[in-house]
Formats: structure tokens, sequence, C-alpha cells
């Protein structure tokens, strides 16, 4: 039996860097900036803060292997508790799963979860592979994956099993771009249509370089802290009301089915600890990575039926006015992707149910499903995020 | 060819690559449950059991996705590309991540009967890559 403490830890603050594009500067400045910046949101000062988490392990994120404890060095930070767990862009969503644990159990007050990054223009070059040729990377690496490759595998065997049409997966980031159109901060926001995106370059078939989410630096940051303490904050909190995640594997050739991810298991685990169905979902943030990445979610997490995904966005299934509304901020197909999106993804989430969301706002959503996945397609981490009831 | 990626064995993995070099497909077998186990692993996954042997096999197997790769950012495999990079399932259940080669990319489809050719590298290692089955191309 899971014994979550739903509800009894909120979001009190969140901040998305607006930067989009920014050469030169290094990501702890940015940081810096997003961590200033959501505590100035949730009315906090940085020597309340005694919980941090965040991850950086490749080059553009110039972490190394000690990411969090150079971070909180940057920072001036000596947290008591620390998580620097690295489930890829699904990892400051785990990072928030487990910060409710250490509040309801004493082990942290107040937690600041942050994400940097110089996905764009970071000066130093780095591979585009997860894992390298020793090991179990041996058996994929030599091969040339990469990752849009990874994810076209996916979307290959999806069209051929299913047969959903790259129109379809067009369709999602045509819908991304309209969310995006708000926003003043997105990357990108003039309208865009189905052809255009079937009519740019192909990277990896099936997937078209339109197909892929933008390219940011850029980052972002949350304060997790009890609902008890929020009381005495000037921000409207947002509750947690359930989490689960799951891994799944590094090498393609390790997945079972590359049309079924693990949200799945994240997101059973997710619905079960808010004790939630499918139907009290009125927003969803889905990590967006690439078109496939957002079918698979939908599917994955049991919003449609498997292979279903096409048919529903065909259907205006995603729309700002369809059953399920996603990526509200024009996500990382449009707005801001610097490599691992699930901070800034929560962060639109709380935005959408405190009725401030730079994109498209929902009318008074109370609930928001808030999906991230790692690597390629290495790991899932789902949050159920709850407004006032 | 000078900077490409190589694969990096361990003791472990050195009869495949022996294997491979000589034209055999070896995979892995949990004796005690008979499950068929790709990569090479020191002890069974889901159960550790200390019973892994290895198999050969018969180097035919099925197309389950594929993707052509126009771009890459990796320096490695710039003059590579267009390649096929594709998931091959063999008759004996299990998966490998592989090459496509010698066949038109878009004549591709899933679900293609495909046969192993290797390619040796340097002194000790090898690649295995897969073609089409003549009638199926």
């Amino acid at each position: 039996m899971s014994s979550f403490p739903s509800g009894k830890a909120v979001v009190v603050g969140a901040y998305e860097s607006p930067r989009r594009v920014a050469p030169g500067v290094h990501p702890y400045e940015i940081h810096a900036e997003v961590v200033a910046g959501a505590l100035a949101d949730a009315g906090l000062q940085l020597a309340d803060v005694d919980g941090f988490a965040t991850t950086g392990t490749f080059p553009p994120e110039s972490g190394w292997q000690l990411s969090a404890v150079e971070v909180a060095e940057y920072l001036g930070l000596a947290p008591r508790w620390i998580d620097s767990s690295d489930l890829g862009g699904a990892a400051f969503v785990s990072h928030a799963g487990h910060a409710v644990a250490a509040i309801a159990t004493g082990m942290a007050d107040v937690v600041v979860v942050s994400y940097a990054a110089a996905g764009r223009s970071a000066p130093v070059p780095f591979p585009d592979y997860n894992v390298g040729s020793w090991g179990p990377g041996q058996w994929e690496v030599p091969y040339g994956p990469t990752t849009v490759s990874t994810y076209a595998l996916a979307a290959q065997r999806h069209m051929h099993q299913f047969g959903t049409t790259s129109d379809q997966l067009a369709g999602i980031a045509v819908q991304m771009r309209r969310n995006a159109e708000n926003n003043p901060d997105a990357r990108y926001r003039s309208p865009l249509t189905i052809d255009e995106v079937l009519e740019s370059t192909m990277i990896a078939s099936p997937l078209h370089k339109l197909d892929c989410c933008v390219v940011t630096d850029s980052g972002g940051a949350f304060v997790i802290t009890s609902a008890e303490r929020a009381k005495d904050l000037p921000g409207r909190a947002v509750s947690i009301l359930g989490f689960g995640e799951a891994v799944g594997q590094t090498s393609m050739n390790q997945m079972p089915d590359l049309t079924l991810t693990s949200a799945a298991e994240s997101g059973r685990r997710a619905f079960e600890t808010a004790g939630l169905r499918h139907d009290d979902i009125d927003v969803a943030q889905l990590y967006d990575s690439f078109t496939i990445t957002v079918a698979l979610g939908l599917e994955s997490l049991g919003f449609v039926g498997r292979g279903e995904a096409g048919p529903f966005v065909e259907a205006g299934g995603i729309a700002a006015d369809g059953a399920l509304p996603i990526n509200t901020d024009g996500g990382g197909m449009s707005s801001n992707h610097p490599g691992r999106r699930g901070a800034l993804a929560l962060i639109e989430g709380v935005r959408q149910l405190r009725g401030t969301s730079p994109g498209v706002q929902l009318t008074a959503p109370q609930t928001c499903l808030v999906n991230a996945t790692g690597g390629s397609l290495s790991a899932n981490a789902t949050m159920i995020l709850g407004g006032d009831r | 060819m000078t900077d490409r990626l190589l694969p990096i064995s361990s003791t472990l993995d050195e009869p495949w690559y022996a294997a491979a070099r000589g034209g055999q497909l070896l995979f892995q077998r949990s004796t005690s449950t008979g499950a068929p186990v790709w990569y090479p692993r020191r002890l069974a996954p889901g159960t550790l059991a200390d019973d892994l042997e290895w198999a050969e096999a018969s180097g035919r197997g099925t197309l389950y996705s594929y993707s052509i790769v126009y771009r890459t950012p990796n320096s490695e495999f710039a003059d590579e590309v267009p390649y096929v990079l594709a998931l091959v399932d063999l008759d004996e259940g299990v998966r490998l991540t592989t090459r496509i080669v010698d066949t038109e990319p878009d004549a591709l489809v899933v679900g293609a009967r495909v046969d192993v050719i290797f390619e040796p590298i340097g002194d000790a290692l090898a690649a295995a890559y897969f073609t089409v089955k003549k009638e199926d191309a």
C-alpha cells in the first residue's frame, strides 16, 4: 500500500528563465538567476533553503560528476538534504517526488530544485549518445545512434504497428506552436502548418527537423515546502497530489516494445498515489522532445488506447479546447528545451494551476499531470498537481 | 575512418568477438530458465543466476524498426551519413542494435527478413550488420 503524503507538500515558488539563446553565459549564472527568481516568487530567502536538488552530468550543464555539490557551492548553499538522481530530462520531476518524502519525514523543510543548461551555445564539444562504447554501449553506440534516431526507431515502429502517419505527428508540433503564439519568451511563435513540418529537413527518418524540439540555453527552478509552512507564505501554493517514477533502458535493444514506455508504470503510480483517474485531469504537460514522445506519452500514460494517439491528435484532442490540452506554454517543441525539460514542464503545470500561463491559460483548471521523459525513452517521472480546492 | 568510434570490450565479451571474426553470431542463454540474453552479462539479468552459457544464433532475424540517419552531431559518424540504424530481432529471441547494409534504404520495410554479415574491426573486434534477404529485397 502506498502511503504517499498526497497534498502534504506544495510548490510555493516557480520561475522559468526568459533566456532562450545565451552565448557566453555559463549555466551556473542561469542557476543563480532561476533560484533567486523561484525564491522571490515564494517569498523566501536563500537562508530558508535546507534541501537542494539538481543534476547536470554532461558538458552543456557543466556539472560533471559532482553537479549538485558544485551548483550548491556556486549558490552559496549548504543543504542538509541533497538529491542528484539522474534520470535525464525526467530528473527534476523525480527530484520533486523525492522532495515530498523528505519534507514529510522532516529531512528538509524547504527544497529548491534547479535546472540550467547551455544546450545551444555551450562552447565545449559533447557527443550525442547517452552512454560510452565500453560496457553495454559497445553493442549499440558504434552503430551510430543519435538522440533523434533512437526516437525515430520508436516512431517508425509506431507507424508500422498502428498506421500512425507523419501528418498526425506533425499535428503535435503544430499545436505546440499554436500554444506558444502568446508566450513572449517562446523560442518560436509564428504559426506553423503540417506541410511546413513535413517539408522540413529529414534528420532521421521518419522524424523531420520540425518533429524535434527547439534547442535553447535556459533553465528553471521551483520551491517545495509543506502545506503547513505555505500558509504563512504570500504565493499561491500548488499541491503535489501524486507521484511515480520508473526506469526503462539506455540501449534501445533492451526495450521490449518501442511503442510502450516506462510512463505506463510511472503514470500508474502517480494516479494511484493521487487517488485520481484520467477523467479527473484537466490539463497535462507531456515531455515533447520529439513529436513521437508526446504520442507515446499519451498512450503509455493511458489517456488514449495503444495506437490511438495519432487519431486523437487529428481530432483536436490535445488542442486548448480539446479533451486533454497539453504543453500550454508551447512546450519543448516551440518554447524552451535546453536538453532536460522536466523542470520547465513542472513549472508550466504550476503556472497553469495558478492561472498565470504565459501561453494558453485554461479556465480555472484544478488538476495538471506532468510527465517527463529522459534519455532515449530511458526513464519517466510523473507528477499530479492540484490547485486550490 | 581513423576517428571511428570503436567498441571497447571486456574479457567477458571476448568470445563474442572471436566468434564474430569467424562468422558466428553468439548470444547468451540462462540454463536454468532457458531465457535468451542480449547483451552479454556476467550473471543472468532478472535472476542474477550464475548460469549464462554462450549459444550460437542462426544469424537470421526480422527487422523490428529502423531509421535512415541523415544528420548526426557526432563527428565520428559524420562521413557515414546517410546510414540505416536498425533493431533486428533474431529468430532466437533477442534484439540487436545494428545497421542494415547492402540494401536500398528507401526499399526497407519493418518486418523484412534479414541475415547477419560481419565486419572485422582491427585485430580483435568485429561488428554485426544485417542485410535484407535477397528474396525479400
